[in-house]
């Protein structure tokens, strides 16, 4: 796993569909140490990540929680269920995270 | 196999092996050149060879620019009003109507118009196929027959003309109100 020792604003985005990646590239180019976690595997998401957000990194969603000083949940509305409902629970109070609504369609 | 922009879709489509069809109904259409990009290296490292992208977008054929705003705007307006209640947009004005136009994703003017813009986005994305969904909402039926018939008449041989010459940003033809920036 790469390291979090940049002293930088870490953006963890947990979705790595149209809207996380987007948000990942945007991210990347202002600078920000991006992380991106998609649901299953790392290494189901590398190829995108790769592709369209280089620069940002593919980890699993528990790292994000646990190194995102800043965590956008880029998850549409009816798989937001599928998070973990202690997701959270792992993530340091002192740091913040943003909701974001992904697409409503079912 | 139609996607709407999902990376995940892309890359579903290359593990089946499947062509790809972009459906693009909004914005500059440059901004599916990374999912074409995905898709190739997803067929890559699924061990298909490279297979044919084709790309759906709406438009509108009339005998000048300015006759197929007119004819197109308000059923473009109607359409993008419910899209807007229903899934939280903003609502359709004719500021974005003309911005789809001029580098967006609405193929719609006169036919050299029309097809100075597909000619250019075939090239831009690398397209084997263009399926242009005509006449956007409730136009009336003879107002679609004649754009199908500019369209099949004018516009088509006319792709192939500019195709086989060498590519054309339609930015750099100023005289088409259609196809400028």
């Amino acid at each position: 796993m790469p390291s979090y020792e940049a002293t930088d604003l870490r953006l963890g985005v947990v979705g790595a569909g149209k809207i996380g990646t987007a948000i990942a590239r945007a991210a990347v180019a202002g600078g920000y140490d991006v992380a991106i976690s998609g649901s299953g595997d790392v290494e189901r998401i590398e190829l995108i990540v790769e592709v369209l957000a280089p620069g940002a990194r593919a980890v699993t969603t528990d790292d994000i929680v646990r190194h995102g000083d800043l965590i956008v949940l880029a998850v549409p509305m009816h798989r937001f269920r599928e998070l973990p409902g202690d997701l959270f629970a792992r993530h340091d109070p002192r740091r913040r995270h943003e909701l974001l609504g992904g697409d409503r369609r079912p | 196999m139609g996607v709407g922009g999902s990376p995940q879709s892309v890359i579903r489509a290359a593990r089946y092996g499947l062509p790809l069809m972009l459906a693009v109904i909004g914005g500059p259409p440059i901004r599916f050149a990374p999912l074409v990009d995905l898709y190739k290296r997803a067929l890559d490292k699924y061990g298909y060879p490279q297979l044919r992208i084709g790309m759906h977008s709406h438009g509108y054929v009339a005998q000048t620019d300015q006759e197929a705003a007119e004819i197109q705007w308000p059923h473009w307006a109607h359409i993008y009003e419910g899209a807007a209640a229903e899934r939280g947009w903003a609502r359709p004005s004719m500021d974005r109507f003309q911005a789809e136009i001029d580098e967006g994703s609405l193929y719609l003017g006169s036919p050299e118009t029309v097809a100075t813009k597909i000619a250019w986005v075939i090239g831009l994305l690398g397209l084997s196929r263009f399926d242009l969904a005509y006449a956007t909402g409730r136009v009336p039926h003879e107002q679609k027959m004649a754009t199908i018939e500019l369209y099949g008449r004018e516009v088509i041989p006319r792709v192939r003309e500019l195709l086989a010459e060498p590519p054309v940003d339609p930015a750099s033809v100023g005289t088409h109100a259609g196809a400028g920036t």
